[in-house]
């Protein structure tokens, strides 16, 4: 249950809320979590005021507030298409206009297509206090270990491009295999995959298309319980890794 | 904690609780046009407003996040133009296309809808066709398939654009001819068309809402009947009037909630409920040794009900997870919510059948073993038997004998949900006089009155049943599932009690469709004449055996009655049907729009294209070759009915060959199937392209059973009330019985006013099943509006006629545009009938009750055609397009008509691409909201196209037949069999989805 309802007007304001035990606060960004009824007592500090939205490019690096909602990120020149694909392709458009990046990130599970994109684009974020910056990879297994109170920003590189594929029932239902690859100038190829487990996961870091070859044979140990049969699984990550290398990033 | 807001221009100050969501605010301060869709994570939409321009979902932020922002809601667009001596600018143009393109049904989704519209065209004045559909991807739809809201938004754009548009409600000029006898055939649509301006300017308004049809001659001289009416409630819920159920506020009333079983099976050793009852602010808690022990079964239907007797309110046993354990009634949804946790329940498990083969096995856990269960038919609780049939026509073993080929196969069909948006919902109070009303989103409120008297121990005179707009049943609202819950409440309370389903509660405590595993055994010579046609049914009907027996029959009564053979065979068929229903575990089963016959084309069409392709018989050829005709006795009427004993029955109209015509002609069969070059996707080997046909039929009504009543009462402007107990479900059957009416007493639409439904003031029906209100209330409407009229014609006469001259015969008076016209050509309009009759002459009022049950439940026929794409690599499927030719009868409304078989096809390419419900090894329900289980959003659709083919039923007075439920039997089959066209792919199972296409791509 929400006991309070808090909106600061600064950031040191909501670092402050955000750092009070009691009662455990937390931050809300397009409330679509929260706005449901939670099986604890908990205060929110609505960070709408905090100017955290918004999508810039600085140098090399594209940052991404942490309250920038999925429909920005859509409708986002700065962007490459596949990430704003992904985002597309995470829900409907009511949700997408109320849906946090921020929120993703800190809540998405594996068949997330956009936090399955962030991760094969090697998205880096900005805490506060102190902008303090960590690996999404590095931390999406830790989840629950916070370097800070809130997440302010995402920041990924500029110069890349990222390609996704995704299997499901429909064409917008949402799948139960997504993959993503992103790809460097300079060749470096990285390559998430996200399912059935609690969030998607890395299978590769590297520069050559046999690497991914093999990453894609290994992938299937990276995943967690799955609802389709092992065999079909393996296949499936096969094919749709080789798509997005052989078809999307080659163009 | 107060918030501001700027609510549609107004500045607002609001109370609310730090956790409380716009939504709910929005409600309690009387914005009703904010739907609540039950869902935990946003995705139905039917809930959304404009924040700072912006569709976003109101149940899925806080109150306190709008605090300072400008809001938007339906109330907010536009309204009626004319108020009394108030004129107003009228309606938004979004509001007025989604009206005139007849974009609403149920209408639960639609100020929504207009609001995702109108956040798109403020921003985007010159949308295409995939922006709106992104648009509106928000909004969960189940009536539509979204193609008139579609064309809604476009054409609403071009308003807004300053363009001239055609006025859809022009009917086209229809030369009736004869198709059946080979003469020209006019397409209704044509007329359409030609008016439609064309060019670049003009995008967005091509617009294909009135869909082709094929005419009969009896239809030439009708000026209502056939019309593209708008429908007589749209305007109301275009505003997002408050015209639903939950849509009302009762001073005192309290929340129920439902504590639900989370065990399979067993017996409840003990419950505590003190300290439930301790907390503040709980009014009730009630468990099985609170309420009377009266056994009942909810399927909403005729009396006797045609099946066994085994439900209580509450039991001290449960039989799913899901299954009631205590109702709570508090002040407040929190209260009571926290009240269901304090309950403490001791459970006795018992072993529990998750498995329908396992059912019947010596040996296995009885599922019903209370002593007040009373059987119908062949039900058995002690084999867990629901009900059982066996059915026999001709001489099937010889038919086997005398074939040169036998096939057999096994097919399976899920369990699956209705998903209407609106969840069941309903409000009970006692009235001034002590009577119990019940306020309720049903299909049948006659049955849920009659069926509840004994559980609620009160006469049925003292049950009033009020069935505000429903917002989608769809079979699920043919269940009288939850009225009991507040009922109890109330009488143990004493005050106004309102339960709502949450989406999740839908999916583990409401019903779904059958799910059947399927044996097929069909003989065969080798030019493709069916010699005997044999199907078994196992099917579960979960921990309860409502609809068990009917549901089943018609699996066999209309899917394996479509193929009779040839010659010989066709003379007399050999056709067995032989299915047991059995208990589980499992939530219950019920009816669901299409009524087991679904599941039974699925395995008989896809069967017949097998066996097709083996014979290497062209597959639409071998369907006609064997396809019942009309005039044939319809195989399955001397041995069964819905629980009245079998009355031979001829089929007079049958229209499925030209059906197969027009529909080939439309996708283009001739030029893709066998066409090797369009199988392929160029530059993408992974694809292949596919083409698939079934043939279907439906029943209409039921025969000798359902009756439906009709009042109409003159006015003295010469309007009339026309009060029926039928149930508009979004089907649109209040428009298409008040077009009747018009059309018999030769008004406009408008001036007939149409209510449905309350048990205190509308005659009896039997409520929105069976594909049965246009053809069953359609005539009592007739009947009545023909007893209005002859007195109309009477009146009209005396007042035409001159002293010293002969009389009129009120026989030749005839009525038409408000006026009745004698054989001379003077009149009298309406107006001046009606003022005469309750305040001149012979003062009466003018009006009649009329209500008809039908000797015949003559078939709708279609013929369903499929395109689709599959990926031979990850056994992904993508439905391109479906075209379905209907006939129907004559067509009443074809906006409304054509919106049937829309959103029909809609829900049925869910049943073969992405529903689904499943159980874990517990019994626990996998699908718990609407994003696990996936219904089709508006921006994945395949092209929808809809072609009716009239023919002339001669047992309606207007030569209708049903259009509900047909449109969900074709498509599953016909998309299996365009998946094997493609790939080679024999799919037994639906849905298709990729895994299982997949497995039989490395099968073959």
């Amino acid at each position: 249950m929400i006991l309070e309802y808090l909106r600061p007007k600064n950031m040191d304001e909501a670092i402050a809320y955000l750092q009070r035990e009691n009662p455990k606060t937390v931050p809300l960004g397009g409330g679509t979590l929260l706005s449901r009824s939670q099986p604890f007592d908990c205060a929110v500090v609505d960070l709408q005021a905090l100017g955290l939205d918004g999508i810039t490019q600085t140098g090399n690096k594209v940052r991404i507030g942490s309250t920038t909602t999925l429909q920005t990120i859509v409708d986002s020149d700065l962007l490459s298409p596949g990430l704003r694909h992904a985002a597309i392709r995470e829900t409907g458009r009511n949700l997408r206009e109320s849906v946090t990046i921020g929120g993703v990130v800190a809540s998405g599970k594996g068949q997330s297509t956009f936090l399955t994109a962030l991760l094969a684009a090697d998205a880096t974020l900005v805490w506060e206090p102190g902008e303090k910056r960590v690996a999404l990879g590095d931390w999406l297994p830790v989840r629950n270990e916070f370097p800070g109170v809130l997440i302010r920003a995402l920041e990924i590189p500029e110069n890349i491009q990222i390609a996704g594929e995704y299997v499901g029932k429909t064409p917008v239902d949402r799948p139960f295999l997504c993959t993503a690859v992103a790809k460097w100038p300079s060749g470096r190829m990285r390559a998430a995959i996200g399912g059935g487990e609690e969030h998607p996961v890395l299978i590769i870091d590297g520069t050559e298309k046999d690497d991914l070859e093999v990453a894609a044979k290994n992938a299937y140990s990276h995943l967690g319980k799955y609802e389709v049969k092992s065999e079909y699984l393996q296949e499936l990550l096969k094919t749709l890794l080789h798509r997005i290398v052989q078809q999307e990033l080659s163009k | 904690m107060k918030i501001s807001v700027t609510l549609n221009g107004t500045p607002y100050e609001w109370d609310t609780q730090p956790g409380e969501t716009l939504l709910s605010v929005l409600r309690r301060e009387g914005f009703f046009g904010a739907k609540y869709g039950g869902c935990e994570h946003g995705e139905c939409g039917a809930c959304a407003v404009l924040l700072d321009g912006k569709t976003v979902n109101s149940c899925s932020i806080l109150a306190a996040q709008a605090d300072g922002h400008q809001i938007v809601t339906i109330e907010g667009l536009g309204q009626n133009p004319d108020q009394g001596w108030k004129k107003t600018s009228g309606l938004h143009p979004i509001q007025q296309a989604f009206i005139e393109t007849g974009a609403i049904q149920c209408g639960y989704c639609t100020p929504a809808m207009v609001l995702a519209a109108k956040a798109l065209l403020d921003r985007n004045p010159n949308p295409d066709e995939t922006a709106v559909r992104d648009a509106l991807s928000g909004v969960l739809c189940r009536c539509t398939g979204y193609v008139k809201p579609v064309e809604a938004v476009l054409r609403a754009a071009a308003l807004l654009r300053g363009e001239q548009v055609p006025p859809l409600s022009a009917a086209p000029d229809i030369s009736p001819t004869d198709w059946a006898s080979g003469k020209d055939v006019k397409d209704r649509s044509e007329g359409l068309d030609e008016s439609i301006p064309s060019g670049p300017s003009q995008a967005g308004t091509q617009t294909r809402v009135v869909p082709h049809i094929w005419t009969t001659p009896q239809t030439k001289n009708l000026s209502t009947v056939g019309q593209p009416e708008p429908k007589v409630d749209a305007v109301k819920l275009v505003q997002g009037k408050p015209a639903f159920t939950d849509d009302i506020e009762m001073r005192g009333m309290l929340v129920a909630k439902v504590l639900h079983s989370p065990v399979a099976h067993a017996r409840i050793k003990n419950i505590d409920t003190s300290r439930a009852k301790d907390l503040p602010g709980v009014a009730a808690v009630l468990t099985w040794q609170d309420i009377p022990r009266v056994v009942y079964s909810t399927a909403g239907q005729s009396d006797p009900i045609p099946g066994p007797l085994d439900t209580f309110s509450l039991d001290s046993k449960v039989r799913f997870v899901g299954d009631r354990v205590a109702f709570v009634a508090a002040e407040t949804e929190e209260i009571a919510e926290k009240a269901i946790g304090l309950i403490d329940v001791e459970y006795e498990p018992l072993p529990a059948i998750l498995n329908p083969a396992e059912a019947m096995q010596a040996g296995a856990p009885v599922i019903h073993d209370e002593a007040e269960y009373v059987n119908f038919a062949d039900s058995d609780p002690s084999k867990n038997l629901a009900a059982a049939i066996r059915i026999n026509i001709g001489d099937v073993d010889k038919g086997f004998q005398e074939a040169d080929r036998i096939f057999e196969a096994d097919y399976e069909v899920p369990k699956v949900q209705q998903a209407h948006i609106e969840p069941h919902v309903v409000i009970t109070f006692w009235d001034e006089n002590d009577r119990l009303v019940i306020r309720t989103s049903t299909q049948v409120p006659f049955h849920v009155r009659r069926q509840l008297a004994p559980v609620l121990g009160l006469p049925i005179k003292r049950i009033r049943v009020i069935k505000p707009r429903i917002g989608g049943g769809f079979g699920g609202k043919q269940e009288v599932l939850i009225e009991d819950v507040a009922a109890h409440l109330t009488i143990a309370t004493g005050r106004p009690v309102r339960f709502e389903y949450t989406r999740e509660e839908e999916f583990i405590a409401a019903r779904s469709r059958h799910p059947m595993r399927i044996h097929m055994k069909t003989g065969v010579k080798l030019d493709g004449t069916i010699t005997a046609n044999e199907m078994y049914a196992l099917a579960d009907t979960g921990a309860y055996g409502c609809h068990a027996l009917t549901v089943t029959g018609n699996t066999g009564h209309k899917a394996m009655a479509i193929y009779v053979g040839d010659g010989e065979f066709r003379k007399s068929p050999n056709i067995r049907f032989y299915a047991d229903i059995v208990y589980t575990n499992l939530p219950p089963s019920g009816a669901f729009r299409g009524y087991g016959v679904p599941q039974g084309f699925w395995a008989v069409e896809r069967h017949m294209e097998t066996i097709a392709r083996a014979l290497g018989i062209d597959s639409i050829q071998f369907r006609m070759k064997n396809a019942v005709r009309s005039g044939e006795l319809h195989p399955f009427s001397t041995a069964w009915s819905e629980g009245r004993a079998p009355v031979p029955e001829i089929i007079h109209t049958v229209g499925l060959e030209q059906c197969v015509v027009q529909g080939k002609a439309e996708i283009g069969w001739d030029q893709k199937y066998r066409n090797p070059d369009w199988h392929i996707v160029p530059g993408k080997p992974h694809l292949r392209k596919g083409i698939g046909i079934a043939t279907v039929m439906q029943g209409t009504a039921i025969a000798y059973l359902d009756m439906g009543g009709a009042s109409i009462k003159m006015n003295d402007d010469g309007s009339f009330n026309l009060l029926i107990g039928a149930t508009d479900l979004g089907t649109g059957s209040d428009t298409v019985l008040g077009q009747m009416a018009a059309e018999v007493l030769g008004v406009p639409l408008d001036d007939i006013l149409v209510y449905s439904s309350d048990t205190d003031f509308t005659p009896f029906d039997k409520g929105a099943y069976a594909s049965s209100t246009t053809y069953i209330s359609g005539a009592a409407v007739v009947k009545a509006a023909e007893q209005v009229a002859e007195r109309i014609q009477k009146r009209a006469a005396a007042m035409l006629s001159v002293e010293g001259q002969p009389a009129i015969d009120p026989e030749d008076i005839v009525l038409e545009d408000r006026k009745a016209i004698a054989p001379d050509g003077r009149s009298v309009t309406l107006s001046q009938v009606g003022h005469n009759a309750l305040h001149q002459t012979n003062q009466e009022q003018i009006m009649a009750v009329a209500s008809h049950v039908s000797k015949s439940s003559p078939p709708p026929f279609a013929a369903q055609f499929a395109e689709v794409t599959v990926d031979t690599q990850t056994g992904q499927v993508v439905v391109d397009k479906l075209v379905m030719a209907v006939d129907s009868g004559v067509i009443v409304n074809p906006v409304t008509a054509s919106g049937q078989i829309e959103g029909g096809m809609t829900q049925a390419l869910g049943y073969v691409v992405c529903e689904e419900m499943r159980y874990d090894d517990a019994g626990r329900a996998l699908e718990r909201d609407l994003v696990d289980y996936h219904i089709f959003r508006a921006d994945e659709m395949p092209e929808l196209v809809t072609m009716f083919i009239e023919t002339y039923e001669p047992s309606h007075p207007f030569g209708v037949k049903a259009v509900a439920e047909i449109p969900m039997d074709g498509v599953a089959p016909a998309v299996g069999n365009a998946i094997l066209d493609a790939c080679g792919a024999e799919l037994m199972q639906n849905p298709a989805t990729p895994e299982r296409v997949w497995a039989a791509i490395q099968k073959k």
